[in-house]
């Protein structure tokens, strides 16, 4: 052991203030959803841990600085931090927000929550979940779990250490970081983006568990291709996906949000790291291109992740994590077209820092920059 | 191949390179510093050889060209220059089943610095020979009461000085955590010892720390911060003169 090699105490420094902090004051929609029946906009906030409700109608004026919302749940007691996925209740309007890397809770808020209030409904999910759809004709919860390459099902109603019905989870289910997820009731089939980082873990083999485990096998991780994997809606275990769309012509960097158009068989795709809305047939499948893209300056995109089809009044809402908006758009959305409506959350000349769980910092001596990993 | 949950970050000021572990692709990247926006890593560290299971962390010895890698009951050590499929020259095991949950190295006076949070058990300070193998006990531990030491995240080095600074974000990674600081030690305590410094806390304006680093030259602590969603700099010449 080395003698000597540090400076003697100092003096009580717990109070020092900052000189500069990094933060960005305005909310950063990361997530979507439509109250079709009480007209009104959900979308979740990663930056400041919110969720805020909007008249659906809002459009932000060109001048304003953002538009406000309805209403605001956040705090403490909300449970509330990296929300990251959303899903509506079409009768009650209850709010159902998935929480992310931080808190393994999936907390359910009443339709008229608003501030620090405790979720009505908790219930302890696995670490790391994302999307989440629903099957209202069955009453199942679906959610997408990041960190064991898994879905769970759970009973919608389920609540605190409820356990899920079903797991999908192993080697056959190809699922690399598994993201959003959509339901096609009416040719019972779901699909889950997944963005292609994957390990192995080891699968107890009686299959009775419907946890995920997260005992990885060392030394199995690999980077496949972006995928949409398709399985039946009522798959379960370690089950082959129907089938796989996936490869250089479908243009898929980082696809997250997903939503089905049933009327018109289309799946629409958030696809985040290309600033784009990618358009598939619901049959489709391998490396085909999409039948549509929304992409281009005019339709004000910016790294987009959540997305909604609202098919009573006929428009596709995107959550651009990039640039504190939401863009709503006519059905059916293609090419660089502008939004019909746009939600701000921040001027429109301000970016989004898209600073989301900094969990390390580094600095760059030599370009004297901070570089945070998220 | 990055991915869109990563805890760990180091730069290494010699070789101008940024490395990053992946654990959702059991990988370490290794990229130029100089690059932006989508590029592929100069190097990366994945297979079954480099028995990498969930890399939350990373930190660099550029003097003695060494990757330092934290992964469960484990320190995985590797050549800087390392490439693909490729064993770790060296695997410090925890003592006693112990974990470790993150890692520094300071170059100069030869110590690998790890911390440790198992459930149920006090947080600890870890000080090991910079070229222990095997399972080797730390020729220093720093625990108890008054290191007010209630969990750990991050955690780097500052070689000139002799010191660590430590991350301690509470017992739980829920909210915020009003005991929360950056915490400052010597390489050399042992023992029930209080930090030396602590830095935006306890009760002050950090929540949960999770990164901290050094600008040297500005005589600078930078911080991120996961209830703050946010990165501060502190100006801290104590620990620079």
């Amino acid at each position: 052991m080395q003698e000597d090699a540090a400076p003697s105490s100092g003096s009580d420094s717990a109070k020092r203030p900052p000189v500069r902090e990094i933060h960005d004051p305005y909310p950063s929609f990361s997530s979507i959803a439509v109250d079709v029946k009480h007209d009104e906009i959900v979308m979740t906030d990663e930056n400041l841990f919110q969720v805020l409700v909007y008249d659906r109608r809002t459009n932000t004026p060109a001048r304003a600085t953002m538009s406000e919302p309805r209403r605001a749940i956040g705090g403490e007691k909300t449970k509330i931090e990296f929300q990251c996925g959303l899903y509506i209740d079409p009768e009650s309007g209850d709010i159902y927000a998935v929480n992310n890397d931080t808190v393994d809770t999936l907390a359910i808020f009443s339709r008229n929550a608003k501030g620090n209030v405790a979720p009505d409904r908790e219930l302890r999910t696995p670490h790391g979940t994302f999307g989440i759809a629903v099957d209202e004709g069955r009453s199942e919860l679906f959610l997408t779990v990041q960190h064991s390459n898994s879905i769970v099902i759970y009973d919608k109603m389920a609540t605190g250490d409820d356990q899920p019905l079903r797991l999908i989870q192993g080697s056959a289910t190809r699922l690399a970081d598994p993201h959003g997820i959509a339901l096609d009731p009416k040719n019972k089939v779901m699909f889950v983006t997944n963005h292609g980082s994957l390990r192995e873990f080891h699968i107890e083999a009686d299959g009775k568990s419907t946890m995920p485990t997260r005992s990885t096998i060392a030394g199995s991780g690999r980077v496949v291709a972006s995928s949409i994997n398709v399985y039946a809606i009522d798959a379960k275990g370690d089950v082959a996906p129907i089938r796989v769309i996936t490869g250089p012509n479908t243009q898929m960097n980082w696809a997250t949000g997903l939503a089905v158009d049933e009327e018109r068989g289309e799946l629409y795709v958030a696809n985040d790291m290309d600033d784009s809305v990618l358009v598939f047939r619901t049959d489709a499948e391998g490396d085909v291109a999409p039948v549509r893209m929304l992409k281009g300056p005019k339709t004000g995109m910016k790294n987009p992740t959540g997305i909604m089809v609202d098919s009573k009044n006929g428009e596709l809402l995107v959550a651009n994590f990039g640039n504190h908006s939401a863009t709503i758009y006519k059905l059916p959305a293609g090419g660089n077209t502008a939004p019909l409506r746009k939600i701000r959350s921040g001027p429109s000349d301000q970016p989004a820092l898209m600073i989301g769980n900094p969990g390390s910092v580094a600095y760059d001596s030599k370009r004297e920059e901070i570089l945070v990993p998220n | 191949m990055l991915g869109r949950t990563m805890h760990g970050i180091a730069y290494d000021p010699v070789h101008d390179e940024i490395l990053v572990p992946q654990p959702f692709a059991q990988s370490v990247l290794i990229f130029n510093a100089a690059i932006s926006g989508e590029q592929p890593p100069t190097r990366y560290i994945q297979g079954p050889l480099t028995q990498l299971s969930d890399p939350d962390k990373v930190d660099i010895d550029p003097v003695h060209n060494e990757i330092f890698v934290p992964d469960r009951d484990k320190i995985l050590v590797f050549p800087r220059t390392a490439n693909g499929n490729v064993a770790p020259l060296r695997v410090i095991k925890m003592p006693k089943e112990g974990a470790v949950s993150a890692v520094t190295v300071d170059p100069v006076h030869n110590v690998v610095i790890a911390t440790s949070n198992l459930r149920g058990q006090p947080s600890k300070i870890m000080f090991f020979d910079r070229t222990a193998q095997g399972e080797v006990a730390p020729k220093g531990i720093v625990t108890g009461p008054k290191t007010m030491l209630t969990g750990t995240f991050g955690v780097r080095a500052h070689p000139q000085k002799g010191l660590v600074l430590v991350c301690m974000n509470g017992p739980v990674s829920v909210g915020a955590h009003e005991g929360a600081f950056v915490g400052v030690w010597s390489i050399t305590d042992h023992g029930d010892v209080p930090p030396r410094w602590t830095i935006g806390g306890p009760h002050g304006v950090l929540k949960q720390p999770r990164g901290v680093d050094l600008d040297v030259k500005n005589k600078s602590i930078v911080v991120s911060d996961k209830v703050r969603n946010a990165v501060l700099t502190f100006y801290f010449p104590e620990i620079f003169n």
